[in-house]
């Protein structure tokens, strides 16, 4: 390998096929490029016109950035292979950095493409990308890494695979769809509305352009189009729950309206399980004085005589006619 | 399933070659390839490379030994625990039903059958010995089905005659299968409950690939009273769908028409559920499924289950059908909470087994 300084022009950008990491360049990077220049190398193939870029995206684009217009190359031999270069890339990487799903289906992809058989990527790399060391893990990540397009969002929202899987389950336009509504949402509530909008789907069985054209859900989409802050999104998703568990929602929606009915002093507290499962009520309160003590029993006493807790029980032990 | 033309390949643990089952039963499968193995990694490893490795792996035989067979049955943590204990003399099961919990628990587990099950009889006898639990009910159905390899395997032929006037014992051989034949050429013995897990013709159809429908199930049933067993019966899991209520009334009716109650040992109710790695592998498996799209729960425990109130809805509809027949007294309910339990038998069991839910401890 070669060390020398190579023009920021020399290199052909267009040839991505070593890329795999989806990082853009932080104001620190660039920053530190501005003032001490770049100091690692980066690694670079040239195909006899331009460079081809191997390792070191980040570190180019923020060099860019900083207004650098050259830069260290190490220049590797082009008699080295394709699968070569690759497995250097990635295993420059490995040690140090977090992939995310995006990226692991992007690396799965690319090993593909340069020739490893899925016999040796179960192998040698899905357990060590903290994947199941199956065929199908293979098959998925390969169908997500197509989707260029919807990979900075799956990079950024730090899917689990299981939130790739449900999402490849629904049809091309409705993907689209997906990705603009859950945008800025953060993880948990993207796999959450994902979700959400597979269970609607398949329960009602219609398409997610019904389901999102629906009287309650459609001006939230559109208002969630609209507006860049997330709580837009945040109230699709909760009227989404809504018609998810419409028993579960009720229920609590009356808890809540019988809660608001009971008198307690201000330091005390009376909640219950959301889920439902258990048909008791919690009461906790702080106190310093037994007559505070006792005002809460007198207060308990006083809701219990007016039926306000039997209220809540009847609806904790709600029972289903039809 | 009865012709055990879904096997593809034998593996044979190295350590049992020379078993006599090992060859009785590669003989009796005969042209099926056999491959001789060192370990069960090297089968995982070809049936990781399957576009679904689960369907694969019970598709494939392994016939290998076990260290021990005897174990608690797990129940799920916050339930009421009904103290089963299990015999597990195979692994994996060849039908395919969509709620299976086992697509979650194995790590690719191919149908394994353990072969030493003479093993089985010290192991027995020195548990019987250091258990004091009255009523001590035990079986070969929770990590696969107790009757589906059983003609390959013969073993709950085996268990039959182990367990024969084992006093205070009940062994439990719990299927889907309709195939007891060779049961009926073994005299019945009166701790020996064969069971079967039963379902809606609905719910066989779509969700419980390979498996006999209710029909024959409850027609092995009645053959199996009239050789002189007992019988038991698993509503599990009870699936809420649009019209439920009537087709799950059927089936209660159609058994207790057929089965006499004083040949009825037990009827268990359990509603689904199941832990979020279990639909996550379902919904990829079985995409014509839709149970698991219904209105579900996460617990405490980290498992799925419908509300509270639309369970007790469920447990009381088709109680009411055994109070119909006095026969409420043989139900239990499957991995429910004290909560539940406590509103089941208000309604059920006048309040008598509040301290033990079980009737068979008493």
């Amino acid at each position: 390998m070669e060390l020398r300084s190579i023009s920021l022009e020399e290199i052909n950008f267009d040839d991505i096929r070593f890329r795999f990491t989806l990082d853009k360049p932080d104001e620190k990077l660039i920053f530190s490029i501005q003032r001490a220049g770049l100091i690692e190398p980066v690694l670079v193939k040239s195909d006899g016109q331009a460079f081809i870029l191997v390792t070191g995206w980040k570190r180019v684009e923020a060099s860019r950035e900083a207004g650098l217009k050259e830069i260290p190359a190490l220049v590797i031999p082009s008699e080295s292979t394709d699968l070569d270069l690759f497995s250097l890339a990635f295993f420059e990487s490995y040690p140090g950095k977090d992939f995310s799903l995006a990226e692991k289906a992007l690396i799965i992809k690319k090993f593909i493409e340069f020739g490893l058989s899925p016999e040796e990527l179960i192998e040698e790399f899905l357990s060590r990308l903290e994947l199941p060391p199956e065929r199908q893990t293979i098959d998925l990540l390969t169908q997500l890494a197509s989707l260029d397009w919807a990979l900075p969002s799956i990079h950024r929202g730090r899917w689990k695979l299981s939130t790739a899987r449900l999402f490849l389950s629904f049809f091309p336009e409705e993907r689209r769809a997906i990705i603009s509504v859950g945008e800025t949402l953060n993880h948990n509530q993207q796999a959450e509305l994902i979700e959400l909008l597979f269970t609607l789907k398949k329960r009602q069985k219609v398409g997610l352009e019904t389901i999102l054209a629906e009287e309650e859900i459609k001006p939230l989409v559109q208002e969630a189009a609209r507006e860049r802050q997330p709580r837009a999104r945040l109230e699709l998703l909760s009227a989404l729950r809504k018609r998810t568990f419409p028993l579960v929602t009720e229920i609590n929606r009356e808890m809540q309206t019988a809660l608001r009915q009971i008198n307690l002093s201000g330091n005390s507290r009376l909640d219950y399980d959301h889920s439902l499962e258990k048909s008791s009520l919690f009461i906790s309160f702080e106190a310093r004085t037994t007559e505070e003590i006792e005002l809460l029993a007198e207060q308990l006493k006083q809701n219990v005589k007016e039926g306000k807790l039997d209220v809540l029980f009847g609806l904790l032990n709600k029972k289903i006619d039809k | 399933m009865q012709q055990n033309n879904w096997i593809k390949k034998i593996y044979v643990n190295r350590q049992v070659e020379n078993s006599p089952l090992v060859e009785r039963i590669i003989s009796q499968l005969k042209p099926i390839p056999v491959q001789l193995v060192e370990r069960l990694e090297e089968i995982q490893a070809e049936l990781r490379l399957a576009p679904d490795p689960i369907a694969e792996s019970k598709k494939v035989l392994f016939l290998t030994s076990e260290l021990a067979f005897i174990r608690p049955c797990p129940c799920s943590p916050g339930a009421v625990p009904c103290g089963y204990w299990t015999v597990d003399l195979n692994l994996n099961c060849p039908f395919d039903c969509s709620y299976c919990i086992l697509q979650a628990y194995f790590n690719l587990q191919p149908l394994t059958i353990a072969v030493n099950q003479g093993d089985l009889e010290s192991e027995l006898a020195a548990f019987l010995a250091g258990t004091r639990s009255k009523g001590l009910r035990i079986g070969t159905g929770e990590l696969g089905d107790s009757l589906a390899l059983e003609a390959i395997s013969g073993q709950a032929s085996f268990l039959i005659d182990l367990f024969r006037n084992k006093k205070g014992v009940w062994l439990e051989l719990k299927t889907k299968a309709a195939a007891i034949n060779s049961l009926l050429s073994t005299p019945a013995s009166e701790n020996v409950i064969l069971a079967w897990s039963l379902n809606t013709e609905r719910i066989i159809k779509i969700e419980e690939i390979g498996t006999a429908s209710p029909e024959e199930r409850l027609r092995s049933a009645e053959k199996a009273v009239e050789h002189g067993f007992k019988v038991a019966f698993h509503f599990d899991p009870i699936i809420y769908y649009s019209g439920w209520e009537k087709e799950y009334s059927e089936v209660c009716e159609g058994l207790l028409k057929i089965i006499p109650l004083a040949a009825l040992a037990w009827v268990s109710l359990g509603t689904l559920r199941f832990p979020a790695k279990l639909r996550e592998i379902a919904r990829q498996r079985f995409p014509h499924s839709s149970i698991y799209e219904e209105e579900l729960v996460r617990g405490r425990d980290g498992k799925f289950r419908y509300p509270r109130p639309l369970r007790l809805k469920i447990y009381q509809t088709l109680a009411e059908i055994f109070k119909a027949h006095d026969g409420s007294d043989k139900l239990y309910l499957c991995m429910e909470s004290p909560e539940v339990w406590e509103d089941f038998s208000k309604q059920n069991k006048k309040g008598k087994h509040l301290a033990s839910p079980f009737f068979w401890h008493e």
